[in-house]
């Protein structure tokens, strides 16, 4: 399936931030919205979950334009990670993913032993069965980062939404959450996500749009967009580009370059 | 080898304990509700004996005629005891139910219909309507606007302040804002009311009790009320777990936000101002309820909401017999519901402050 982004205005509140932004992502694909803060990043990244609305262009999935579909039907294409964050209650795990199958259910449903065991089955794949019966409230960052993908991915979702899914995550989940993006990518999800880690996208090998100042973008492979140019000019520091390898892979990295200034 | 048997045993067990532990709640809270109406039908300042109440069951089956001093006590059972009984039932289970209700849909663990200010628009729209001398259905459905403006406007000045942040506490702190602002309208309109007539109606009507509305006619109202309000909550019991992530995390798992949560509060707001029209503003019991009952079957709403109608039913049912057996005459609901609900909820402040933040 093929989510397009044409020529596409977003404004919050009366303020333009994203203007004439076009971009092609395919399921299946990783593409990263990458740029500094207030550039527009969740701006846009709202707009397309239909949070905020489209002031111009259109956002159009398989062709059909995003608001054609019903709010269930949309959550059937499009699954949300959210920044985790403490809800009210303290459910627990296997409430909160079962919650992901709400756009399965009746108008008035409530799970029933299906949802339950697809859940279970999810949560077994995802490595995370003995999280099931502990409260969501009393997990770690990371754990919690893999609930919720754990919840949008029982959407059954063409589309994941990812909301800067490494924040407030130490190293090792850091890469954990990577890792699990690059396999759900290679099981033919599509995957959106802000990062602010130029790092991460090539550590994905994504499609990337480098969101710079006055409201120019860059789209393109990882590969072809981020470069010590494009990166010093998006982030005003200066940053180059090093390659290594290991193992016979080769990778590529950020470095920023430090002035040493003297006393 | 065999532990590992007695193991797997224990585990099922568990298992079906967990599974089974909710129905077993439901089920003792219904024995509890059947045995305590029971024994609260028998007492009272007129005492009337289980054999008596028997013999009189079957004697108004079987239109047996009575002599004078069983008629006696077939008035006291038939009119007074038995109505009273099962209003107090149906208004803890409303009471409670719209506090859940509320706490859902607001996503905080602190509102209730007293705190929203939705129980002190719904007295003052009750006493305007009583003023002015309406009729019952326009009594309720004034009561009712009243609680629809006052949560909404409680729902504006937390947006206005918290601006999209909305914490817990501001919410709260507008409720006692909203809430204040109908009191003082409360005490208005006793000072312009008739001092002779209309005046101790109003007055002791506010202070919440079942002393004088346990009529067949106010039972039907409020089962009328709790089908119209209670059966949609039922029904989007589940959605409110969702609407609990809040607004954007709800529509993004495929829920009508704004339609949900209006229909939601709509149902929690004409329980609530029902309650307050038959038996004035018995508070604390929406707030507590469902806390209570989310310590014993969790916080999931698919359990909770029935079973919290059950809690909240059989709460009443015991406060309204110690409220008519404490003292001689009786001493207004409204009171000791107070009494035991403000410490509990302190209790609970301490309990909960860690996840609230």
């Amino acid at each position: 399936m093929k989510l397009e982004l044409n020529h596409l205005q977003c404004s919050y509140g009366e303020k333009i931030i994203v203007n004439d932004f076009s971009a092609t992502i395919e399921s299946g694909e990783i593409f990263c919205l990458l740029g500094p803060n207030g550039i527009g990043k969740t701006t846009l990244f709202k707009t397309i979950l239909r949070f905020l609305p489209i002031k111009k262009g259109t956002i159009t999935i398989n062709d059909q334009d995003i608001y054609s579909y019903s709010k269930k039907d949309y959550a059937r294409l499009i699954g949300y990670v959210p920044q985790s964050h403490t809800p009210p209650f303290a459910y627990t795990v296997m409430d909160v993913v079962v919650m992901g199958r709400t756009a399965h259910m009746d108008a008035f449903g409530s799970p029933g032993k299906k949802d339950y065991d697809f859940v279970s089955a999810l949560l077994e794949r995802l490595e995370i069965a003995d999280l099931k019966n502990r409260n969501y409230t009393e997990l770690s960052g990371g754990e919690r980062q893999m609930v919720l993908i754990a919840r949008a991915l029982a959407q059954e979702p063409v589309f994941l939404m990812m909301d800067e899914p490494t924040a407030n995550l130490d190293f090792g989940n850091q890469v954990k959450v990577i890792q699990n993006i690059k396999d759900l990518a290679r099981q033919g999800l599509g995957v959106i996500m802000t990062t602010h880690s130029p790092d991460h996208v090539f550590q994905c090998n994504a499609k990337v749009v480098l969101m710079m100042h006055n409201k120019r973008y860059l789209v393109g492979n990882v590969s072809e967009i981020l470069s010590e140019a494009t990166l010093t000019d998006t982030y005003g520091v200066h940053i180059a580009i090093l390659e290594d390898q290991y193992q016979d892979q080769s990778f590529s990295f950020c470095q920023p370059i430090f002035e040493s200034k003297p006393y | 080898m065999k532990e590992t048997v007695v193991q797997k045993k224990v585990q099922l067990f568990q298992c079906n304990w967990a599974a089974q532990k909710n129905w077993i709640i439901g089920i003792i809270l219904v024995v509890l509700i059947i045995m305590i109406a029971a024994i609260s039908i028998s007492l009272g300042e007129y005492n009337i004996p289980l054999a008596q109440i028997r013999d009189l069951f079957i004697s108004q089956i079987t239109q047996r005629p009575l002599d004078a001093a069983d008629q006696k006590a077939a008035t006291v059972l038939f009119l007074i005891r038995i109505p009273r009984i099962i209003l107090a039932l149906l208004v803890g289970a409303a009471l409670s139910a719209s506090g859940a209700a509320y706490q859902g849909v607001f996503k905080n663990p602190m509102v209730s219909p007293d705190i929203l200010g939705v129980a002190g628009g719904a007295g003052v729209g009750a006493a305007i309507a009583l003023l002015l001398g309406f009729p019952t259905i326009g009594v309720h459905l004034l009561s009712f606007f009243f609680g629809i403006g006052a949560v909404s406007l409680v729902l504006a000045l937390s947006k206005l302040v918290g601006k999209s942040q909305g914490t817990l506490l501001i919410m709260v702190l507008s409720g006692v804002v909203i809430s204040s602002i109908f009191s003082a309208l409360t005490s208005l309109i006793k000072y312009l009311a008739d001092a002779d007539d209309k005046l101790p109606e109003i007055t002791f009507w506010l202070m919440g009790s079942f002393a004088r509305s346990g009529s067949y006619q106010n039972i039907l109202i409020m089962g009328l009320v709790l089908i119209i309000g209670g059966i949609p909550l039922l029904l989007f019991r589940w959605q409110m777990n969702v609407l609990t992530f809040g607004d954007e995390e709800a529509q993004s798992l495929g829920i009508d936000v704004r339609k949900t949560r209006l229909a939601i509060i709509c149902c929690a707001s004409l329980l609530t101002a029902s309650s307050v029209c038959l038996c004035g503003a018995i508070g604390w019991v929406g707030l507590i309820m469902p806390h209570i009952t989310r310590m014993l079957v969790g916080p999931n709403y698919k359990v909770l909401l029935p079973i919290t109608l059950l809690s909240g039913g059989l709460f009443m049912l015991i406060v309204d017999n110690v409220a008519r057996l404490i003292v001689p005459g009786e001493l207004p609901i409204g009171i000791l519901t107070a009494l035991i609900g403000a410490p509990l909820f302190i209790y609970m402040l301490f309990k909960g402050r860690r996840d609230w933040s």
